[in-house]
């Protein structure tokens, strides 16, 4: 019975191990094999509370599976055109290869490993998430406007919306 | 003994790998379901009878993963079209309206434009300069110096950003700072078409932008007392935790978009100002009564 219980904890405290070290930020030392290429990649800027009639909220969506072309989503109230409109899902038409959107999210991944700067009391926040191939999920909140990582982020968006429209 | 013993290790053996699999499909799923709750703030439906345009689109051309869309994208099928005007607020309320701007490489303002742009900029300053001299006495003096200063140093930047380029294809302005802490206003190119269709909009954003330096946690970052703990009461704006490392503050939006409201009225009903309780919150921030009756 000794035996038994001994290697219990054993397997107990071997097996939950392996799920903290799992958490949802897995950037940095935990993110193992950096090879693995990026499957998706969401870029948020939240708007504020809808009873302040602020701007409202942008999402862009690149999908890089497999191979061909990039499949860029953004909310089609930012989507490129003539005349304004509401919120909405609008697919940008696909252009990009994925290879060189996965070089550009490899860029925007090196960026989150530098050191963050501190922000208080954001009013335009930004929020993205990156997922790798394997599954691994990687999320960062910052601020616009910010040194680092979110200046690189606007810059990811421009490309990714930049390259789709001029394939029109 | 010995049987004892096997059926011990059966019974270890069975329990890890049940561990094991549990962990397993625990690992798994964590990895692969992004969390819905990308949205940081309620984005509840924002458009408004006179400004929403609803898009229908193909089933290909929704996103694939539909969760992390759908918390801040509500308008993804007629139906849900539908219920979004049968929530909206009142008619003539402010919209989410914005003009797509044309990205980095294709932004050209005319100087008339810009001009037309700067003079809304000036203007939006030139009202909360009057406002702040008549709400000299109830503030602190290190509260309006600092309240001074950043009205003095706020800057407008001609798009595109170089900083930004995102902003390029959007049809809004963002209040920031540049690298020596100033503050500074983004336009995107989408914004200049907006102030020549609707310069009253416009000038309510000017407003707002400019006096988001004014904004609690900015205030407290200078060690100047906040005056708007009334107004953010009566709001219901709770600002305990706002202004701690990574936070995000409501009552910049609270605050700014009050003062806005005051000085330029945008034209169109604010949510947050609809009901005659939260207009008397404005009592708190009028100090004259020809700001009283403006709001109205």
């Amino acid at each position: 019975m000794k035996i038994s219980s001994i290697l219990g904890v054993i397997s107990f405290s071997l097996v939950f191990s392996g799920c903290f070290g799992s958490g949802k930020d897995t950037a940095g030392d935990s993110m193992g094999d950096n090879s693995i290429p990026f499957s998706d990649a969401y870029i948020e800027y939240p708007g504020p509370n809808a009873r302040w009639s602020g701007p409202q909220s942008f999402i862009l969506h690149s999908v890089t599976r497999g191979s061909g072309k990039t499949k860029v989503y953004v909310s089609s109230g930012i989507a490129p055109g003539k005349n304004p409109k509401a919120s909405g899902v609008k697919a940008v038409s696909e252009s990009l290869s994925v290879e060189a959107a996965r070089e550009e999210l490899a860029r925007f991944y090196a960026s989150l490993q530098s050191r963050e700067e501190i922000y208080r009391g954001c009013l335009s926040p930004i929020r993205i998430k990156l997922i790798r191939a394997d599954g691994v999920l990687i999320e960062r909140q910052g601020c616009r406007g910010q040194t680092g990582w979110p200046r690189v982020a606007s810059e990811v968006v421009n490309h990714l919306i930049e390259s789709s429209v001029s394939a029109k | 003994m010995r049987r004892m013993r096997d059926r011990d290790l059966w019974i270890v053996g069975g329990c890890a790998a049940l561990l094991l699999l549990g962990s397993g499909v625990w690992i798994t799923v964590k990895r692969r379901t992004p969390s819905s709750s990308l949205s940081l703030t309620n984005t509840k439906s924002r458009s408004t009878a006179s400004e929403v345009e609803h898009e229908e689109h193909s089933e290909a051309e929704k996103p694939s993963n539909p969760g992390l869309f759908s918390s801040l994208v509500r308008s993804s099928s007629p139906e849900e079209g539908k219920k979004k005007k049968s929530d909206s607020p009142l008619p003539g309320s402010c919209g989410t309206l914005e003009y797509p701007g044309e990205g980095f490489q294709h932004t050209h303002i005319s100087s008339v434009e810009w001009n037309h742009v700067v003079e809304q900029f000036r203007q939006g300053k030139k009202l909360l300069g009057t406002w702040l001299k008549e709400a000299r006495s109830s503030l602190p003096d290190k509260t309006y110096v600092f309240m001074t200063d950043q009205l003095e140093a706020v800057k407008l930047t001609r798009p595109p950003s170089v900083e930004e380029p995102d902003l390029s294809w959007r049809g809004i302005g963002v209040f920031t700072r540049d690298e020596k802490n100033s503050p500074e206003i983004r336009l995107s190119g989408g914004f200049i078409k907006w102030a020549q269709k609707n310069p009253k909009r416009t000038l309510f954003e000017f407003t707002r932008l400019i006096a988001q330096s004014w904004a609690p946690c900015e205030l407290q970052r200078a060690d100047a007392r906040n005056p708007w703990e009334a107004l953010l009461k009566c709001l219901s704006v709770s600002e305990e935790q706002a202004c701690a490392g990574g936070s995000y503050s409501e009552g910049g939006w609270a605050v700014s978009t009050s003062l806005a409201f005051v000085l330029s009225h945008p034209g169109c009903q604010v949510p947050a100002f609809q009901s005659s309780a939260s207009q008397k919150c404005l009592e708190k921030i009028s100090f004259s009564s020809s700001l009283k009756g403006k709001r109205k």
